[in-house]
């Protein structure tokens, strides 16, 4: 097979697996800290596709988008934590994810009430339009500024939980809760936080790709399930099992789809099965 | 098996189901008989998902996978073979047992949502098959089947009146099934299959072996599911890959949550309550799952027993 191929599809699988990784990421921290499984991350995401097209259309600014749309979403996701997620800590984690599956319903109906069935595109910027050339490989400018961004994202959440104060917070949440409510710090509104953060991921990582793969009704349910399968490889609540996951399930998507033609999507679940058969816990056990 | 008050009401439910079709014809109109015939048809794969996620503990999330399965054999053999339902059902339950043993295997190695995703990731290797072999499977198209008979092959057989002759099949399978799970919990084996939901560690130390009563309380879940899916698909006279897809999975947990998983009435109820709602409300909105959504949530806030547990006066307790 053409070389030029190969490294187009290997790139592409990082590109997916870098915004793979915004929704991922947020997830398993999520899990991690509040044993919550959240189905309406995938929602979240998609929020902020629908939010950043609509800023970006109406003012015409692609950057403005970006910053937008998160923050928009991160509000939303203060009212999901504090009216529906908050009266459930401490039940089984299976109430938590039907619940965040009522939520996606809810939300995923109220976008299609909004924007419709329709399929929107977005304009990337201009000095992000076109492609750039190597060896004898194009591959698209945006594609590259998403692998890149993500990649700063991802880069600044990890030096903000490995090297920051709020970091040994996180990190000592998803560890022992307990053990951190008895130090004084005020959980509650740690949950909170971090639940808000992780929406806006979410949401940023849902505006970078909409030039990209378009703004559909059906964004939502497609991401979530990769996203699960993702933190499920890696090992729920484990944050650099998210980061390894993320990797190998989008090298599989991308992969997958140029080697197994129609069956492409298979590709995921055979990783899936045979990871979990053989370590049922995931890759990277839950540990920070 | 059962003695007394809950016999009586047993009977007289399934009494008035009976009797509802001829009671009143304005009230019981094709269009509602239509409605109610699926409602039993969605109570038979409930009853089936209840022993295995209301029961045993373990929610599944792959359960449209035995659905679809029995819909897709049902095609086959109706199409190919004979239009009568014996055959179609003998073949699909075998398909589902073989396939089912080899998943509940192995997803009963894992629990809890590794369980869930597990089952997920089953499922979607059938769901993205029926959508992908297209030569067989019709792909997105699906396949429409030729209408589903009854009686002996060859000697004597009828076709089903519908709406009113397909009311009572579904009727009389519900009725089965529902004695067939009634048997289940009631008996020594769905006692042991409660004690493994509420702890799975004491079973073991009983000298239980657990992974085989799982596999056991998953293959008549999902023969239930099968038998339910073949009806489906005969009652639509259509299959496609829709029937296999996740969202599927995800409304036969949403049914039985609303209900009141853990009780044979509940899910049931769930179903209907899902399926009657939705259909009263897809009339005002085409997203009508937002208020369907709603509701869910709200019966996970205040009532996680679903309306059997609000009705019976449980609330949720704290383990």
């Amino acid at each position: 097979m053409d070389p030029a191929i190969i490294v187009t599809t290997i790139l592409h699988g990082l590109t997916v697996a870098m915004v793979l990784m915004l929704v991922a990421g947020g997830l398993t921290i999520i899990f991690g800290m509040m044993d919550v499984l959240n189905f309406a991350h995938g929602s979240l995401y998609m929020l902020g596709a629908y939010m950043g097209y609509t800023v970006a259309v109406t003012t015409g600014s692609f950057t403005l988008a970006l910053l937008l749309a998160p923050v928009a979403v991160g509000i939303i996701g203060f009212f999901i934590e504090y009216f529906s997620l908050r009266p459930l800590y401490g039940r089984p984690p299976l109430h938590h994810l039907l619940l965040t599956f009522g939520i996606s319903l809810i939300t995923q109906n109220a976008i299609k009430f909004i924007w419709g069935n329709d399929i929107y595109s977005v304009e990337p910027p201009e000095f992000l339009s076109g492609a750039v050339s190597f060896f004898d490989i194009y591959y698209p400018k945006y594609r590259f500024f998403v692998l890149a961004f993500s990649a700063l994202l991802a880069l600044v959440l990890w030096y903000v939980i490995a090297k920051t104060r709020y970091g040994v917070v996180i990190r000592a949440g998803t560890e022992d809760i307990e053990t951190l409510e008895a130090h004084g710090i005020n959980t509650q509104r740690v949950f909170t936080a971090v639940f808000v953060v992780c929406s806006a991921l979410a949401a940023v990582g849902g505006a970078a790709v909409a030039p990209m793969r378009t703004v559909y009704p059906q964004m939502g349910l497609d991401i979530i399930i990769d996203a699960f399968i993702v933190v499920i490889v890696g090992g729920l609540g484990s944050i650099r099992g998210a980061v390894i996951g993320a990797l190998i399930i989008g090298q599989a998507i991308q992969l997958g789809a140029v080697f197994l033609t129609g069956f492409g999507d298979v590709a995921i679940y055979i990783v899936m099965a045979a990871i979990l058969l053989l370590r049922p816990q995931g890759l990277v056990p839950e540990t920070t | 098996m059962l003695k007394g008050r809950r016999r009586l009401y047993i009977l007289i439910g399934f009494g008035v189901l009976a009797l509802l079709p001829l009671a009143s014809p304005k009230l019981m109109s094709t269009y509602y008989l239509d409605l109610l015939t699926k409602v039993l048809i969605f109570g038979i794969a409930l009853l089936g998902y209840d022993i295995l996620a209301g029961y045993t503990g373990l929610v599944s999330l792959g359960h449209a996978l035995f659905f679809g399965l029995g819909g897709y054999c049902a095609a086959y053999t109706i199409n190919n073979y004979s239009t009568n339902l014996a055959p179609a059902l003998a073949l699909a339950l075998m398909c589902a047992l073989f396939v089912g043993l080899i998943v509940g295997y192995l997803s009963t190695q894992t629990k809890d949502i590794f369980f869930v995703f597990l089952t997920l990731a089953f499922a979607q290797f059938f769901y993205l098959a029926a959508f992908n072999l297209t030569t067989i499977t019709g792909g997105d198209n699906g396949i429409t089947i030729q209408k589903v008979t009854l009686g002996l092959p060859r000697i004597w057989e009828t076709g089903v009146p519908r709406p009113f002759g397909f009311y009572y099949l579904t009727l009389a399978v519900f009725f089965v099934a529902y004695l067939i799970c009634l048997k289940v919990i009631t008996g020594p084996f769905g006692k042991v299959l409660v004690a493994i939901r509420e702890n799975e560690e004491r079973v073991t130390f009983l000298g239980y072996n657990v992974r085989r009563l799982k596999i056991k309380s998953f293959m008549i879940s999902i023969s239930l599911t099968t038998v339910a899916g073949v009806l489906f698909a005969c009652y639509q006279d259509f299959v496609s890959p829709g029937m296999l897809h996740w969202i599927l999975s995800g409304d036969f947990i949403l049914m039985s949550v609303l209900g009141g998983m853990g009780t044979l009435a509940g899910p049931v109820l769930g179903g209907a309550i899902v399926l009657m709602l939705g259909d009263l409300l897809s009339s005002l909105t085409e997203n009508w799952m937002i208020f369907i959504g709603g509701f869910f949530v709200l019966t996970i806030i205040f009532a996680p027993n679903g309306v059997v547990g609000l009705l019976s006066g449980k609330r949720w307790r704290r383990r």
